[in-house]
């Protein structure tokens, strides 16, 4: 560890929420009810609950090296050489990610509330305030977490009574229709955009909660409530706008939004739900640049990471312009591509992180006595 | 044109924010790295900027896990 950093309970489950919530809401709906049509919500449920034990292989990881972030784990069971090598095609897989990041932020604004403006001066902007937030530390942005949670919280909630209303029952039938491949298709793409991008909280996990108790139960906690959340607008999307619209628009849950109207009086706050999008994304985007910067501070082995977030966000910016060149291009790679790397990623890599540091604890007991 | 322009200004700010605390500080390493990322990231926004083609990392890493997804997607469909 680098230097005291202390992240509390409360304010690690809630940026746990924030996080899995993150891009899973503005991707997934639209992808996993292309997928299930009508029980896309029974697969989502079922994501949360496998979330569950992809929680379980993360915080065994983060009890077996409790001060150690992902990067010097690495070091430890690769080897230094081999180590800092992963560490770098993780810093830089990072970086691509975070730019895809931002990429959905600026994709979202010029579709849905700002069609004129060009998506570099969001991208920018954005990006802007991230920086802000990651050169004032991850402390600072636990702190915030903790403040605009009421406010997410109370959105939601507007939301959701304010769709009551329009809720028709037999959008969901027939349920139980869905075939068994493209249930598990569902599933995986729901996952693979919310638990499986937990290997970049173990840059926080372990090393930065000291109570590594209570911030286990957070992990769970955290995974559950953002993964409920997730179910409940893609149930709502289906409820409301029916299983073929809710797949064929772009964002379904800010069509939700749009629908708003109570008693012909309170309509049109689509942007004000819209707010809930920015908070999580720029929960998620924080997290990853931090991640990345502290990565790549890891692999130098320098103390100050905050030294490259200009330049680091330079190249983010201008990738973030490049990953994804339309939208087509975006849905293909994020089934074809982004589902075998998160599994990659998410499971296989600390999975092999867990086995060998459990030899290598074995090896070094049986030598000590 | 006008892009380079406000990248160069961007860079020159940049420069003129963190280097002189390094300097300070006289440390070295730090230093030359934060002048490679730095140049990494002009030379690839520079040329975003006057349109010229940069290659586009999604697409190596679509071709690193094609063979997988294929597999994948032939099991799940």
């Amino acid at each position: 560890m680098l230097n005291e950093i202390n992240i509390s309970a409360a304010q690690f489950r809630k940026l746990v929420t924030l996080y899995s919530i993150g891009s899973t809401i503005i991707v997934v709906p639209a992808a996993i009810t292309a997928d299930a049509h009508q029980d896309a919500w029974i697969a989502a449920l079922f994501g949360v609950a496998l979330g569950i034990g992809l929680v379980l292989l993360f915080t065994s990881l983060g009890k077996m090296f409790p001060t150690l972030t992902l990067m010097e784990m690495n070091e430890k069971i690769f080897g230094k050489l081999f180590g800092k090598i992963v560490s770098a095609v993780f810093v830089l897989s990072n970086l691509f990610i975070s730019s895809q990041v931002l990429y959905y932020v600026g994709n979202f604004l010029t579709t849905q509330i700002l069609p004129y403006t060009p998506l570099t001066a969001i991208h920018i902007a954005f990006m802007g305030v991230v920086i802000v937030g990651v050169r004032l530390g991850i402390e600072v942005i636990a702190r915030s977490a903790e403040i605009l949670f009421p406010w997410f919280v109370g959105l939601f909630g507007l939301l959701i009574l304010s769709m009551i209303p329009q809720i028709k029952i037999e959008h969901l039938q027939p349920v139980f229709e869905i075939h068994p491949k493209a249930f598990i298709r569902a599933v995986l793409t729901f996952l693979s955009i919310s638990s499986l991008t937990y290997t970049i909280l173990l840059m926080i996990f372990p090393s930065h909660t000291p109570d590594t108790k209570k911030a286990t139960q957070s992990f769970y906690i955290g995974n559950v409530a953002g993964g409920l959340v997730m179910v409940t607008l893609i149930l709502l999307g289906i409820l409301v706008l029916g299983p073929y619209y809710s797949q064929i628009t772009m964002f379904p849950s800010y069509e939700l939004g749009r629908r708003i109207d109570v008693g012909n009086f309170l309509q049109g706050i689509e942007v004000v739900i819209a707010i809930l999008w920015f908070i999580t994304l720029f929960f998620k985007l924080c997290i990853y640049f931090y991640a990345t910067l502290l990565g790549f501070a890891n692999v130098f082995h320098i103390k100050d990471y905050k030294l490259f977030s200009f330049p680091v966000a330079l190249i983010m910016i201008t990738l973030s312009l490049i990953v994804y060149p339309s939208v087509s291009y975006q849905k293909d790679w994020d089934t074809k591509t982004w589902i075998p790397y998160s599994l990659l990623v998410g499971i296989l890599y600390p999975l092999f992180l867990l086995i060998a540091g459990f030899i290598q604890n074995k090896k070094r007991r049986s030598s000590n006595g | 044109m006008l892009g380079v322009l406000g990248l160069l200004i961007v860079c020159t700010l940049v420069i003129w924010f963190e280097v002189p605390k390094l300097r300070h500080k006289k440390a070295k390493k730090e230093l030359w790295l934060f002048y490679t990322v730095l140049a990494i990231g002009m030379v690839v926004s520079i040329c975003k900027a006057l349109g010229l083609n940069v290659p586009n990392p999604s697409d190596l890493s679509a071709a690193i896990f094609k063979p997988i997804s294929i597999f994948l997607f032939h099991l799940l469909s």
